[in-house]
């Protein structure tokens, strides 16, 4: 009776056991379909920004889904993340980056990548809304990250210390905050180094006589007390990047591997040439760096 | 009667009672004792509680402190304002928004030049946390804070090699605190200076004089056994803090347990008492009856003894000697039975189951004395059975016996209730008979021999023809009984020759001259 009774028990364990793998294995393959199915991309939180903003007309355009990581980049997802998800793309599983700065030549060498430009990107000089200095020469911005200049007043302000607030990030790529200056051994030392844009925007806001720099792309809240001052008279725009009197950009890119799919390029394609891109692009004061393509007037 | 087991275990009762009653007076008074020890070793434990749980909410607000200290954000806007010289609104507001919900009651942040970086309102605070910094570097102090403490923690924040300044983080200790600790300790906090009560949760205590009096702390009119709480880093010129217990409260828990003493006592000895009487009075019952049934026993008597439901020993032994006695009583039974058998087979004759011979001389003195005593006649009617030897010798013994037999029922029908029937010898048969005249007897005698005349003898299909010859006399109760049963037998064994002799089937009396008859002798058919 009691040998029965185990063979019972058994049967009903193994049927419980297999319908739970077979359930588990569904899921799976379902989870797994819509990844197959889908152009995964990663990487500088700017650029996810714009990736995100244009992921409707992207699915659209490679008729594929988008999965897209990189809201945040403080969770170890970044330009690096972008490289990473560049290299990893394979058949079935194509993948591409995006980066918030140039690449050097020996890290795509190295690395083996297409780099794709997207836009330039100005690199905003921020300061507490309080502070009533709104236009700081090149030479004003340079000493000041530098440390020549030390108090307001000094460039017309309140006689108030300035705290220098920098996030210098991707420090051997070109570009970006090099383009205030051109090392980080040549900044200040008495400043606050922080390790997101959230956070330098948040310094910003609680130190009133404090000084910043971060990328155009970011979507700053409505109470934030933080404003991009001018640079020698000329404000942080796409117009002025184009025209070369904005001095502080970066150069925003999507990158692939050597062997990008076709629907990968096409992604990318309709973001470098779209005319959605170029909605973004204005909001966020990008200079596309590709001509629009020609749009059908059809519809 | 000393020596009975109901004394023994009355005394036994008597003397656990004293025992029982002797051992709770003492618990009762060694416990008062105890009670009051233990109350105090309660004070002093609940004060080393007290002290336990300071120590934790020191480490608490210690380790707050140092969770400020090494957020490196801290760090970074106290290095602008020591270094930079930036102004402090900036540390507040990330202290605020990240550390506002620390449960303290004040936090500073201050420079190594004293400069107070956060915290500006409590400049009493920088000055106690720069004078403590300045003898100690003890990690936690107290301080005075109105009438109540205040416990510090405070840790260094250093930036890049260089120590920037502390932060401090305290707690208050006031009448909230109080509240909330008496709570769990059961007692009474107060928080004394300069021997004046600063604060109290014992409601009124506040502005009472503090002075120990042996130990006890009076307060409105109540005593209070005290302790002191150890506060780690504080100085004497600060409040004290102490922890009391109401005396009152102990000596009302002290009369509750001596009631509760008191009616354990009485309920004890009531409970021995009354269990000690139950043994009594179920081992002594049945004792008791054993010994006056076993009395009886020996003196001869044998009581019905009825059994018992009982199954302990007492009761086995109970029921078992009551079986004996039922026994015994069954013995004597059948003792007395056979007894009176052998005495009946001794007085009477075994084929006619009348009286013998030997019962006639014994019955025959006591008949003499009655006759005697109401002045009456004691009759002898003497029957013979007329030509007994004959039917003997045609019928054979054996209807002679049956013919015995029928003379013998007949002679029971015939005479009276207190008459006595003998059979004296083989065909020979007399009745004693008390009367008040001769006559009576002369016609019982008539009557007899009329009666079997009437009544012949049947002996399996034969019936034999009986009569029989009667001789009566009476006894002379001048003569003593021997004598006079000898005198009698002889007058009425005349009496009957006279009946043989004059044909047989014939009653004859013999008289005495001086009753009817004119002679000495008087033969009457």
């Amino acid at each position: 009776m009691l040998r029965s009774l185990a063979n019972r028990i058994s049967t009903v364990f193994f049927l419980l056991a297999g319908s739970m793998m077979l359930f588990g294995a569904t899921i799976t393959a379902k989870a797994d379909d819509s990844n197959e199915n889908a152009l995964m991309g990663a990487g500088a939180h700017f650029a996810w920004i714009v990736f995100d903003a244009l992921k409707e007309d992207l699915e659209r355009a490679t008729g594929r889904d988008t999965i897209l990581f990189g809201e945040n980049s403080m969770l170890g997802v970044g330009c690096n993340a972008g490289i990473k998800a560049a290299k990893q793309s394979t058949i079935g599983h194509e993948t591409f980056g995006f980066v918030c700065c140039p690449l050097s030549d020996e890290e795509i060498e190295k690395h083996q990548l297409i780099v794709y430009p997207l836009a330039k990107e100005p690199v905003l000089i921020l300061t507490h809304k309080s502070n009533p200095v709104d236009d700081l020469s090149v030479d004003q911005v340079k000493g000041i990250f530098r440390g020549d200049i030390l108090n307001w007043k000094e460039v017309g302000g309140n006689d108030e210390p300035i705290v220098l607030v920098t996030r210098l990030h991707c420090k051997k790529r070109p570009g970006h905050w090099k383009t205030i200056l051109p090392s980080d051994k040549e900044f200040r030392q008495e400043r606050l180094n922080v390790k997101s844009a959230s956070a330098m925007v948040q310094r910003i806001n609680d130190f009133k006589s404090a000084i910043g720099h971060t990328g155009s792309t970011w979507k700053f809240k409505h109470d934030d007390q933080v404003k991009a001052v001018k640079v020698g008279g000329v404000a942080p725009t796409a117009e002025n990047l184009k025209n070369g009197s904005y001095p502080f950009y970066r150069q925003m890119s999507a990158i692939t591997s050597r062997n990008p799919t076709p629907d990968v390029l096409k992604l990318i394609k309709e973001a470098q040439t779209g005319p959605a891109f170029r909605r973004v692009a204005e909001q966020y004061q990008l200079l596309p760096l590709n001509p629009m393509r020609q749009v059908s007037m059809k519809k | 009667m000393l020596s009975t087991y109901r004394f023994r275990l009355i005394a036994y009762t008597i003397l656990l009672v004293a025992f029982l009653t002797a051992t709770l007076v003492y618990t009762y008074i060694y416990s008062r004792n105890v009670i009051l020890e233990e109350a105090e070793n309660s004070v002093t434990n609940t004060a080393l509680l007290l002290n336990g749980n300071i120590e934790m909410e020191e480490n608490e607000l210690l380790h707050y402190a140092e969770i400020v200290r090494d957020d490196l954000r801290i760090k970074e806007y106290v290095f602008m304002i020591v270094k930079v010289g930036t102004d402090e609104e900036a540390l507040e507001s990330l202290y605020s928004r990240h550390y506002g919900w620390l449960p303290v009651k004040r936090r500073i942040i201050l420079g190594n030049n004293g400069r107070v970086l956060l915290g500006s309102e409590h400049q009493d605070l920088a000055r106690a946390l720069v004078n403590h910094l300045e003898i100690s570097s003890k990690p936690i102090f107290y301080t005075q804070s109105g009438k109540g403490l205040e416990m510090i923690t405070w840790a260094p924040i250093s930036y890049q090699g260089s120590r920037l300044g502390v932060v401090a983080l305290t707690h208050a200790i006031d009448n909230v605190w109080l509240k909330k600790h008496q709570q769990y300790s059961g007692g009474y906090l107060f928080i004394e200076n300069d021997s004046v009560i600063l604060q109290s949760s014992l409601p009124g205590a506040e502005g009472e004089k503090f002075e120990l009096n042996s130990g006890l702390l009076d307060v409105n009119e109540e005593s209070y056994q005290i302790r002191p709480i150890v506060l780690g880093g504080s100085n004497d010129n600060i409040a004290h803090l102490w922890y009391g217990v109401s005396m009152r409260d102990l000596l009302e828990k002290l009369e509750r347990h001596s009631r509760i003493v008191l009616l354990l006592t009485l309920s004890g000895a009531f409970a021995i008492l009354w269990m000690g009487l139950i043994i009594v009075r179920n081992f002594n019952r049945p004792l008791t009856e054993l010994i006056h049934i076993t009395r009886a026993v020996a003196n001869g008597n044998l009581p019905v003894m009825n059994q018992t439901q009982e199954k302990n020993e007492i009761g086995i032994l109970s029921n078992q000697f009551a079986e004996m006695l039922q026994a015994l009583r069954e013995k004597q039974e059948e003792i007395d039975r056979i007894h009176q058998e052998l005495e009946e087979s001794a007085i009477t004759d075994s084929l006619t189951k009348l009286h013998n011979r030997r019962y006639l001389q014994e019955i025959f003195p006591r008949l003499l004395a009655q006759a005697q005593r109401d002045h009456l006649f004691l009759s002898g009617i003497l029957l013979d059975l007329d030509h007994f030897k004959q039917i003997n010798d045609r019928h054979g013994h054996l209807a002679g016996d049956q013919c015995l037999t029928h003379l013998a029922h007949l002679l029971r029908e015939t005479s009276r209730a207190n008459d006595y029937v003998f059979r004296i010898g083989g065909e020979e048969f007399l009745i004693l008979s008390i009367n008040d005249s001769h006559e009576g007897s002369r016609l019982l005698a008539e009557k007899i021999r009329s009666s079997l005349e009437q009544s012949p003898t049947a002996f399996k299909d034969t019936i034999i023809p009986i009569t029989t010859s009667i001789g009566v006399s009476h006894a002379d109760t001048s003569l003593p009984p021997d004598e006079g049963l000898t005198n009698l037998l002889y007058n009425a064994d005349k009496a009957l020759y006279q009946a043989k002799t004059k044909g047989r089937n014939q009653v004859r009396m013999y008289l005495q001259m001086d009753d009817h008859a004119p002679s000495a002798w008087d033969y009457v058919s």
